[in-house]
């Protein structure tokens, strides 16, 4: 029995994170239309640069997620302007220009910072305890701020001018630019605020997992998984994709070997694109 | 001026012609004059990779990008690896068996995959990558998991130079068979088909069974490059065939150029040889590799194959300029 | 528009060569004719998979070449050898190691390797070391047969592997806390579990450990372990031992079992207790036990003693895996200099029949025929060491021999 309550916590709390860290990647999907690779590794230095303000120089570890956001997000505003806006439409060229961030991103922290493991200190040390379920205080905390940044989203884009904007953009391009919307302008703020979003993600998890210059690559994958299942175009989707896989990867392991799990959350995801390729909630695509 | 233009043309056809003579000449008679096993093996593995980036581009010119083709390389390499290893099977035979089960799961994920559009394809590529792999470590106890499989039976055991000519015939008559494919009847009704379904359709041209068909061939050749390579490294493991292989892949095709045949093999040689001969800068390789990439992007959209045609269209700027400028 | 592309490209291309002739002006200098060079392989993965631990143990391997370089390197029948490493990256890939070892075996030509660590590159590189009989002194071992056992005849064990290092952490353990009378093996699923599962049992039930249900087995890529340790937890275990893995994921174990609210020990061979701390936090950084080295006890060698300030003046740490390095260099050229020949097979030979070696943390035996079926371990003393409330002590030193 409590097993079963603590694996539906850890299904909860798992969510929660790949929610986190898929936010910034479906902002860029569903507004820019650009399938980011480098999201991963993005996700990756805001940690790093967390790390650095909070481990190395002695900050308040809040502050030092602000200042990690600020810079990575400013990083977007370089990213859109030179890496994103020169290829838009053109999927293949991305994909090089994302490959190449990795490897430059990758490189460089692994030359500055070296591949010694580090961890962030939990940003709420302490473990709860209620009977027989325990959870440490900072998976919880991930969980709120998971949920927080969820909803703020939805709120900002349902009723903040420049979201509305971003929605628009979203569903037609052309439509949205007739409309007198400045592109450009809303690509750079969407581009800001998903890697703002991958720092923030970056920062926790390397608290409540750890840092190292690869880890990168194991969320990208779970972030294209939760977006292309909930949908391009939709971000409220993301918390019923965000819920279903974490759900399968934190109990599947309890009854079977982590390939098998693998298997099978992949099998679940292909088997529904195969019949419904725009995911759950995505709008429909021509 | 009609005569001029032919002569032209004709002219570039003898350039081009000699070039391939050329090349083929140096070729085959490279391990007269590189002795360093080493390099030889670098070779080698270009021309397996050249294989699996063409095949790669047959399948992308058929409108389907795929995110997963180096886990069809893994198929290949796995059937002709186990049993070559477990059955003693002779790699003459291995090697057709791999490719053909590649083929087969390829048409069996093709047929549904068919339908999809673009991006969907590409990301339902991505995930069957992801769970070839998984599949693979589920069955560890043939397939060694992550530990890899080990003690493969070789092709040429101790020649490098006897595998470097393997390959090189392996490689050639299956660049000569994508060629011809690619420019026969089926082939062009493939790329039409990718231009426009819209009105392939409305032809009555069955989209989807040219799709799969694209698919079928492109994984073929995947497989025989994955069976090739399991005869020749020895060796197999995840770390060559996960989602960073399979995106190497298309970086390779996309670097040197989407449009034209020469592009996989241009891409492949310049991205594998190199960062080997940067291989002194250790931890620093990958800034190589990624300035490549951000050149090529930034200056060449016709990617390295396009190049000759970039410089002429240059030169013939710079010439028009001087001419204005002389005019004025 | 087209001269800022082309001078985009020759600026690129200029800015290439030139990064790249930096290495090769710096490798013009020759040593004097009289004293000769014995090139000595390196493998480690300095990127990809392992590189935590395989990068820490290059700069250990560049400290031992200094510190032998310093004496004048060696001596075989009156002619003086200097020490050169050269160094391939493995790329965290089976085919990377097998490129890494075909630049060392054929165009470097060396005789004799070092390194490196993670069972499938060090199988992977034996596939092309072996056949050319080059001696391989490697730092660590899975007991799987591809890496380490008859098939490989010119590959030495410099450090404790796997068996060596849980057996000597189980007996301590066992010996101090006899209230524990279960536990649960925990391995990563690497393809070792065939092997180390049985070995490990019974390890384990020679001490007087009951093993509950099979071994549990983690993926490489596993980022949360909390449903691992609640499976392991969930079969009531009094002590959990972990085998292998990296601080990474064993820290997060750790951390993920101190959450679910478990207290008992928990043991884990070359996971040493500073790198937990780092990983798992203050809170669940206690009752944890393992193999490393403190390296201001006053209970460490001579040599360790020695070396551990040098670590920290070139690279700033002096930390477990650099050790690792250091002693399989040391070793190698320990049992070179005995065997007072540069010849591989001559060497081969003899260090196999060597009563005793002298390795940093003492003097070793060799042993492993029965396990391993060769006999190329060294037996070396391990260091146990605990963490407790987040305080590192070392406790003692335990001998280690291999049948």
């Amino acid at each position: 029995m409590e097993t079963a309550v603590n694996a539906t916590i850890s299904a909860l709390v798992l969510s929660s994170m790949y929610i986190v860290v898929a936010l910034g990647f479906a902002l860029l999907l569903s507004i820019m239309g650009v399938l980011n690779f480098a999201h991963g590794a993005i996700y990756m230095v805001g940690g790093y640069i967390c790390y650095q303000f909070a481990v190395e120089s002695g900050l308040n570890q809040w502050l030092s997620l602000l200042l990690s956001v600020i810079i990575v997000g400013s990083f977007g505003l370089f990213l859109e302007k030179f890496c994103f806006r020169p290829f838009l439409g053109d999927m293949y060229r991305t994909i090089v220009m994302a490959i190449a961030i990795i490897l430059i991103l990758e490189t460089t922290v692994n030359v500055l910072v070296g591949v010694h493991i580090r961890s962030l200190p939990a940003f709420v040390p302490g473990i709860l305890r209620a009977g027989a379920i325990s959870l440490s205080a900072e998976r919880l905390v991930t969980f709120a701020i998971g949920g927080v940044l969820l909803l703020a989203l939805t709120w900002f884009i349902r009723k903040a001018k420049a979201g509305q904007q971003m929605l628009a953009v979203a569903q037609d391009v052309e439509g949205a630019a007739l409309q007198g919307i400045d592109i450009h302008r809303i690509s750079a703020l969407a581009c800001v605020m998903g890697c703002g979003l991958a720092a923030v993600a970056g920062s926790l998890m390397g608290a409540v997992f750890e840092l190292s210059p690869f880890m990168g690559n194991y969320m990208l994958v779970k972030a294209i998984q939760l977006v292309i299942l909930s949908g391009i175009g939709s971000i409220g989707g993301i918390l019923v994709a965000g819920l279903i896989i974490g759900s399968i990867d934190a109990t599947l392991p309890l009854f079977t070997s982590g390939a098998v799990t693998q298997a099978i959350g992949l099998g679940i995801i292909i088997v529904l694109l195969l019949f419904r390729p725009q995911g759950l909630f995505g709008r429909e695509v021509a | 001026m009609a005569e001029r233009q032919f002569s032209i043309r004709g002219r570039r056809k003898l350039t081009r012609i000699t070039v391939y003579v050329v090349l083929i000449v140096i070729l085959l008679l490279l391990p007269l004059f590189i002795k360093s096993p080493y390099l030889i093996h670098i070779f080698i593995l270009t021309l397996i990779y050249i294989i699996a980036a063409s095949s790669l581009r047959l399948i992308a010119v058929s409108g389907q990008l795929s995110l997963g083709h180096a886990a069809f390389m893994s198929i290949g390499a796995y059937t002709a690896g186990i049993l070559g290893k477990l059955l003693g099977w002779t790699p003459w035979v291995t090697m057709p068996l791999g490719a053909l089960a590649t083929m087969a799961v390829a048409v069996l994920i093709g047929y549904p995959m068919a339908r999809l559009r673009a991006i969907y394809f590409s990301m339902v590529s991505l995930f069957f990558g992801i769970g070839v792999l998984a599949i693979n470590q589920a069955f560890e106890s043939f397939t060694g998991g992550y530990a890899g499989l080990i003690g493969i039976p070789p092709l040429f055991a101790g020649s490098k130079v006897a595998n470097y000519y393997f390959f090189l015939g392996l490689t050639g008559l299956s660049l000569l068979i994508l060629h011809r494919f690619e420019f026969c009847r089926i082939g062009t009704t493939i790329k039409a088909v990718a231009q426009s379904h819209v009105v392939a359709s409305s032809v009555g041209i069955n989209e989807s069974g040219y799709r799969i068909l694209a698919l079928a061939v492109g994984c073929f050749f995947a497989g025989l490059a994955g069976a090739g390579y399991a005869h020749y490294n020895l060796v197999l493991s995840h770390s060559t065939f996960n989602f960073l292989a399979s995106v190497y892949l298309l970086i390779y095709v996309l670097v040197g150029g989407i449009g034209s045949f020469a592009g996989p093999v241009i891409g492949t040689a310049v991205l594998i040889i190199i960062p080997e001969l940067f291989r002194v800068l250790k931890e620093f390789v990958p800034y190589i590799f990624a300035g490549i990439l951000l050149i090529v992007i930034f200056v060449m959209p016709q990617g390295l194959a396009g190049l000759p045609e970039q410089i002429r269209s240059w030169v013939r700027e710079w010439r028009k300029g001087k001419a204005v400028t002389h005019a004025s | 528009m087209k001269g800022k592309k082309l001078l985009v490209i020759v600026g690129s291309i200029c800015l290439i060569s030139l990064v790249a002739a930096l290495p090769f002006a710096a490798s013009c200098a020759e040593p004097a004719p009289e004293v000769k060079t014995l090139k000595i392989g390196k493998l480690a993965a300095l990127t990809g998979f392992g590189s935590a631990a395989e990068a820490l143990c290059w700069e250990g391997a560049q400290v031992a070449e200094e510190w032998f370089n310093e004496q004048g390197g060696i001596t075989i029948n009156g002619q003086q050898y200097l020490i050169k490493l050269v160094v391939e990256d493995l790329k965290g890939t089976a085919d990377g190691a097998v490129a890494a070892a075909n630049k060392l075996v054929y165009d470097h030509k060396v005789k004799f390797i070092v390194g490196s660590v993670v069972p499938y590159m060090v199988a992977a590189a034996g596939t092309v070391t072996e056949p050319a009989e080059v001696l391989r002194s490697v730092e660590y071992n899975c007991a799987t047969p591809a890496e380490y056992g008859p098939d490989t005849p010119y590959t030495f064990m410099g450090n404790d592997g796997t068996v060596e290092g849980n057996t000597a952490l189980l007996t301590y353990v066992t010996e101090t806390y006899p209230e524990l009378k279960t536990t649960v093996i925990v391995i990563p699923d690497d393809g070792s579990i065939p092997y180390l599962g049985p070995i490990i049992k019974r390890t384990a039930e020679e001490r007087g450990l009951t093993v509950l249900g099979d071994v549990i087995a983690w993926t490489h890529d596993t980022v949360d372990f909390t449903p691992i340790m609640a499976k392991a937890l969930a079969l009531g275990p009094d002590t959990l031992t972990l085998i292998n893995g990296w601080p990474a994921p064993v820290g997060a174990m750790l951390k993920a079992a101190r959450e679910a609210g478990f207290t008992g020990p928990v043991t884990c061979a070359h996971n040493p207790c500073e790198d937990i701390l780092e990983v798992a936090g203050p809170a669940a950084s206690t009752n944890y036990f393992a193999t490393g080295i403190v390296a201001d006890s006053p209970d460490m060698t001579p040599m360790i003693k020695e070396i551990a300030p040098r670590f920290i003046e070139k690279y700033g740490h002096a930390l477990y895996y650099n050790y690792w390095g250091f002693n399989v260099v040391y070793v190698l050229v320990n049992a070179i200099e005995a065997a007072q020949s540069v010849d591989h097979t001559v060497v081969r030979d003899n260090w196999e029949k060597m009563k005793t070696i002298d390795s940093i943390y003492g003097p070793s035996t060799m042993g492993g025929l029965e396990t391993y079926g060769i006999n190329h371990t060294v037996c070396h003393p391990v260091a146990i060491q605990s963490l407790m409330d987040a305080q590192v002590k070392h406790i003692k030193w335990v001998e280690v021999k291999v049948p």
